[in-house]
């Protein structure tokens, strides 16, 4: 911990000056701590929700792998891509941002633009396979783009919470001991002063009366 | 030297500064942002934020049709140090009946609600957009 003071005049307006600023300084303190608790909270949680999207998406990504080889073997690789083309623009992703105690992030949010069972695709040449396909790959999609907002949450939070900790930091170890120093150090230079100005004034008062005398 | 203490004091009022420039600059009721197509709040640093229409759809679902137009969005959600660590009021007595309805907690009509970081980790997972932090308006007064 720093000891150090601040190179201070020293004189009382100053003195008042350094209260005014540490009594600042440690409401500032308090609220960034504050602010840092709320932002690991925040943190832990979302960490949470991802790990569970993560391993969500890990088993979707499986299953749709499996259901994909079956649509392969039974139609074949011509017949799955012109389907493919007949379902255009089955959803869409809108994008924003969005601020979570002060930390700016992106703002993902997946919208199907129809129903897959309202609108399947043509009976010919489908089996259930392929519809069962294209509804894992539309969750599949969703998933994703919402792990994709938390993974970037965590890396945005993540850093806000080193920056709000080192600032923390520097007021609780630096700036605040160092303050609080330069006031103690202040305070026992204004009593010095007025210990030599009371001995001055017994040494002036004890020559006056042997004059007198 | 002067300049440079001037400088740590600016430093110090900078960051009180920041410390909400992310609140909206005027909040929107439930009604309004459902009708809007894509749901967002101008916030006092000039940025949107966008709001998940599936958490208005779930606020819409527990909330009587009737407060639709006196519900705000974001709900704020202010730290209050003084009631424990973690503690976080709702003062708004509409707000407080739909978190508690949320939540599952008995609350009085008409009062606000306290809630703690286990309920408040739990708000946050359902509601993350049409929830906000704000820091105690006591705490920033005493700044001041």
């Amino acid at each position: 911990m720093s000891q150090a003071i601040l190179r201070v005049r020293p004189t009382k307006i100053e003195l008042i000056r350094l209260k005014r600023r540490l009594a600042l300084a440690k409401r500032v303190h308090k609220i960034l701590r504050e602010r840092l608790m709320i932002l690991i909270s925040e943190y832990l949680n979302n960490l949470k929700i991802a790990i569970k999207l993560r391993n969500q998406v890990k088993e979707e990504l499986t299953e749709l792998y499996t259901i994909s080889n079956i649509a392969f073997s039974i139609h074949g690789v011509d017949e799955l891509e012109s389907l493919s083309k007949l379902t255009t623009q089955p959803f869409e992703i809108i994008t924003g941002t969005q601020s979570i105690i002060g930390v700016r992030t992106a703002y993902l949010e997946f919208k199907s633009k129809f129903k897959v069972q309202e609108k399947p695709l043509p009976l010919i040449s489908t089996t259930i396979t392929v519809e069962e396909l294209r509804q894992k790959a539309l969750k599949l999609i969703e998933n994703l783009s919402e792990l994709a907002e938390k993974e970037k949450l965590l890396e945005l939070l993540g850093r806000e919470i080193a920056r709000t900790k080192r600032r923390v930091n520097v007021l609780e170890y630096m700036f605040i001991p160092k303050l609080q120093a330069t006031i103690k150090y202040l305070q026992m230079k204004f009593e010095e002063r007025e210990r030599e100005e009371k001995t001055r004034l017994k040494r002036v008062k004890v020559v006056l009366s042997r004059r007198r005398a | 030297m002067i300049e440079r203490r001037d400088i740590l004091e600016e430093y110090l009022r900078h960051e009180l500064r920041l410390i909400h420039s992310y609140l909206p600059y005027h909040r929107k009721t439930l009604g309004q942002l459902l009708l809007e197509k894509y749901p967002r709040i101008l916030l006092r640093d000039g940025t949107y934020h966008y709001i998940k229409r599936r958490e208005l759809e779930l606020l819409a679902s527990i909330t009587p049709k009737e407060y639709w137009s006196k519900l705000k969005i974001p709900i704020l959600l202010e730290v209050a140090p003084e009631y424990g660590e973690g503690a976080i009021v709702i003062r708004d007595p509409i707000e407080a009946m739909v978190i508690a309805k949320l939540l599952g907690i008995k609350h009085s009509e008409g009062e606000q609600l306290i809630i703690y970081r286990p309920q408040v980790a739990e708000l946050r997972s359902k509601l993350p957009t049409t929830t906000q932090y704000v820091f105690s308006v006591r705490i920033l007064s005493e700044i001041k």
